[in-house]
């Protein structure tokens, strides 16, 4: 036995070195990941496991061979989608840009989707080495089930392949050469550097940066990265969980938008951790630096609070699904005040997920409230407090009601939260009041067993603005987010897309550098849902789903936190009511 | 060249394991989380071993133990073995006692430290329940308890896939659903390839 594993771990590191037998064999089975396509719109590939087949081609711009092959499949595509077959293009050439895959479809009126996968870790995974070359996988198993060319000549391998898999058959012709333009993937040739990769110097840094806020002792994440035995324990979830981008949990397309708030690894990192453990995660010398990681946690980051507000206790339950709470909580203050910063001490991190609270309670639409009510700040785990810009802040009037949305997070135990709501305040009025314009659309009817349904709301601006940060919010069955800018001079600019919702993560995206919005221009606020049975959090695909504040309704709700550009003449005066 | 053919064969082995519904289980003997050995064929009096794949910090079986063992329960007059199994190279014996005692387990944790029974029964993550019929030591069902549980997702449960298997196996039926892909933590098998 222990010869049989030394020789297993002596074949691993000969597979390690072997760049070019790393391609995919039919019967070897394909790994889960997500990619954006050239439009912005996410896919999944485990996602697709009520199809029968799916057909990956590797395209490349400006190929022959390539655009030849996307012709083929995409008439193939109009005879086999009634039949569950899903088509997809993956683009790992480095030189494509989503806008020159775009141009380049549009041109030749191909409909396939193009993932771009400018990492290349996909491509490199899948063994593409020739644009032009197809991977048919079976849904089941996630098998690959041919490998090779779309067609030769009057041999219609793609056809033939998939007409045996529909009729349950086993593919006659599994395996062929490809014709095609050579893929450069520099990483491909470098498998025996990537083993040495410095889990001390580089990889454990990396975690501890990006990660360990959450995966330590206490914190919200299930499993601590407490030791390189436990990161190398993890090493494939970890592996598929940044394929898949579910972690870092950051939702945004990294090609719109520079936020301060960016969770996500760099290109650079996320290559680097994925070569790592396709490395097979070696230890390497050195000290490891995730045994020597703080264990305290920040107690107030911003010094004492000017009011500490308690938040009602919750007990929450070992496993189950948790409705939102909503809590109303009176201000204690005799007098009116200016917000400057917001921050939250979570009773229990480990199962505390979000809150969002407001003053007076969420606004609705068609609410005639001004902005003097409405948003005040979110806690989401690993956040930092909300600090207003110092020219700017919230009004805080006595008599108001705090409100607070609070979503709990079971884990195998029962466990209760009391949080605290720190609030510090400004010596004098600001300048400006920090205000929250509010999209939404309380009519909403999401049609049932439906996979893709969009709708938006728009918000104008009457005067010119500065734009903080933007907050898309839908529930289960939240899909996809864009929040779009119309100028008054008719050109379009995309601020935020956010290509998967993750309704578990209610981000705030805060802008990097705010943005100016001149008078006029109008932002469009739109939601896709996903009421199929393919979306795993969705309670009930038969039901046509109607506006409401639980879960397993749903809302078409954003929120853009803005200043005026010019100075407000009194700040404390009632705004602009919303549309 | 003979290690490049060796190589070039091993690396086409696929990440799933060869066992399938029907495959014959070997006997094994494991320690569990307290040093106590325990021989899988010293129950071929029972009438179905179901035995769980778990890891410590798994989310999905920290809420998918609570299932197990609400099953435990409806099925207790039918004298049916439920176990746990940790194939992982990660999880000491003393963490997996102190797992089992903050989430409440109340079940036998087997230790698989050589990862010799999750390699032989192609595990891939954790949360995969192996249902046994103890009379022929084949399998029955490879798969989810039921499909409720996802990553960072749950939702009402529609198919109860091992209660199914266990009323099969009672009523002396064949298991309809026999595989059914799983969702859970993926274990790390150090000489699997990736793909």
């Amino acid at each position: 036995m222990g010869d049989l594993r030394r020789f297993g771990l002596f074949v691993a590191a000969l597979c390690g070195v072997a760049g070019s037998s790393f391609a995919l064999s039919p019967g070897d089975v394909v790994d889960d990941f997500r990619l954006n396509d050239q439009n912005g719109q996410s896919h999944e590939l485990y996602y697709l496991s009520d199809m029968k087949a799916v057909v990956l081609l590797a395209a490349g711009n400006g190929c022959a061979a390539s655009r030849a092959a996307a012709k083929t499949l995409d008439a193939l595509r109009t005879r086999y989608q009634a039949q569950d077959v899903e088509f997809l293009a993956i683009d790992s050439n480095l030189k494509d840009t989503p806008d020159s895959i775009a141009k380049e479809t549009k041109a030749d009126g191909t409909g396939l989707p193009v993932l771009t996968d400018e990492l290349q870790l996909i491509g490199e995974s899948l063994g593409f080495a020739r644009n032009g070359e197809v991977l048919i996988v079976n849904p089941q198993n996630w098998k690959v089930i041919y490998r090779g060319a779309a067609e030769k000549g009057a041999n219609h391998y793609v056809a033939a392949a998939l007409d045996a898999t529909l009729s349950g058959a086993p593919v006659k012709v599994a395996h062929t050469d490809a014709a095609g333009c050579d893929i450069v993937m520099p990483e491909r040739e470098r498998r025996s550097a990537h083993a040495q990769i410095s889990y001390e110097k580089t990889i454990a840094p990396m975690l501890s940066e990006h990660c360990v806020a959450c995966h330590r002792d206490g914190g919200i994440a299930p499993w601590q990265m407490s030791s390189y035995d436990m990161v190398r324990g993890f090493s494939p979830m970890i592996r598929e969980v940044v394929r898949t981008k579910r972690m870092p949990p950051w939702h945004a397309d990294p090609h719109y938008g520079v936020f301060s708030n960016d969770r996500s690894l760099t290109a650079e990192e996320t290559k680097t951790l994925v070569h790592w453990i396709e490395a097979g995660s070696p230890r390497g010398g050195g000290a490891d630096p995730l045994t020597a990681v703080k264990k305290d946690w920040p107690v107030w980051a911003l010094g004492t609070p000017d009011l500490v507000v308690n938040l009602p206790k919750f007990d929450v339950p070992a496993t189950g699904v948790i409705p939102y709470q909503m809590w109303t909580v009176d201000n204690p203050l005799d007098h009116d005040v200016w917000v400057r910063a917001v921050d939250f001490l979570p009773g229990a991190r480990s199962n505390l997920h979000h809150i969002i609270a407001t003053i007076g309670g969420e606004m609705a639409p068609g609410d005639k409230r001004d902005n003097t009510d409405g948003s005040l700040a979110d806690y989401v785990p690993g956040s930092e407090p909300l600090q207003i810009p110092p020219e700017s802040g919230i009004l805080l009037k006595k008599g108001a009601k705090f409100g607070f949305q609070a979503h709990y997070t079971v884990n195998g135990k029962p466990v209760s939260d009391v949080t605290q709501m720190g609030l510090y305040f400004m010596d004098k009025p600001p300048q400006y009041r920090y205000r929250a314009a509010i999209m939404a659309n309380p009519r909403i009817k999401i049609p049932a067993n439906t996979k893709a349904y969009t709708n938006d709301a728009v918000y104008k601006f009457d005067r010119e603005v500065l734009v903080y940060s933007l907050h898309p919010h839908a529930h289960f069955r939240g899909a996809a987010a864009e929040f779009v800018a119309q100028y008054p001079d008719g050109h379009e600019e995309v601020l935020l897309n956010v290509p998967r919702y993750e309704f578990n993560w209610q981000t705030t995206y805060v802008l990097k550098s705010p943005i100016v919005l001149p008078a006029g221009t109008a932002v469009k606020y739109s939601m896709t849902y996903d009421n199929s049975t393919q979306n795993k959090a969705n309670p009930d695909p038969n039901r046509v789903v109607p506006w409401g504040q639980q879960t397993w309704d749903e809302m078409l709700f954003g929120v853009i936190r803005f200043r005026y550009l010019t100075l407000d003449a009194n700040p404390t005066r009632t705004a602009q009511a919303s549309p | 060249m003979l290690l490049m053919v060796l190589s070039a064969a091993a690396c086409g082995v696929s990440s799933a394991g060869t066992l399938a519904p029907g495959g014959h289980i070997a006997d094994f003997t494991l320690t569990d989380q307290a040093g106590a050995a325990h021989q899988l064929y010293a129950l071929s009096g029972k009438k179905a071993v179901v035995i769980m794949t778990q890891s410590n910090g798994c989310p999905i079986v920290r809420l998918a133990v609570p299932t197990l063992r609400e099953i435990r329960e409806r099925y207790r007059s039918q004298d049916i073995e439920f176990l746990l199994l940790n194939p992982t190279l990660q999880d000491t014996p003393d963490a997996i006692q102190r797992e089992a005692e903050e989430f409440g387990f109340g079940m036998t944790v087997l230790l698989d430290r050589t990862q010799q029974v999750g390699e032989a029964w192609g595990v891939n993550r954790t949360a995969e329940v192996f249902v046994i019929d103890p009379k022929t030591w084949t399998l029955l069902y490879h798969g989810p308890i039921d499909d409720r549980l996802n990553y960072e997702s749950q939702r009402p449960v529609r198919h109860p896939y091992l209660t199914d298997a266990l009323d099969a196996l009672l009523a002396h039926k064949a298991v309809a659903m026999a595989s059914v892909v799983s969702p859970g933590c993926l274990i790390n098998f150090p000489h699997r390839k990736h793909s």
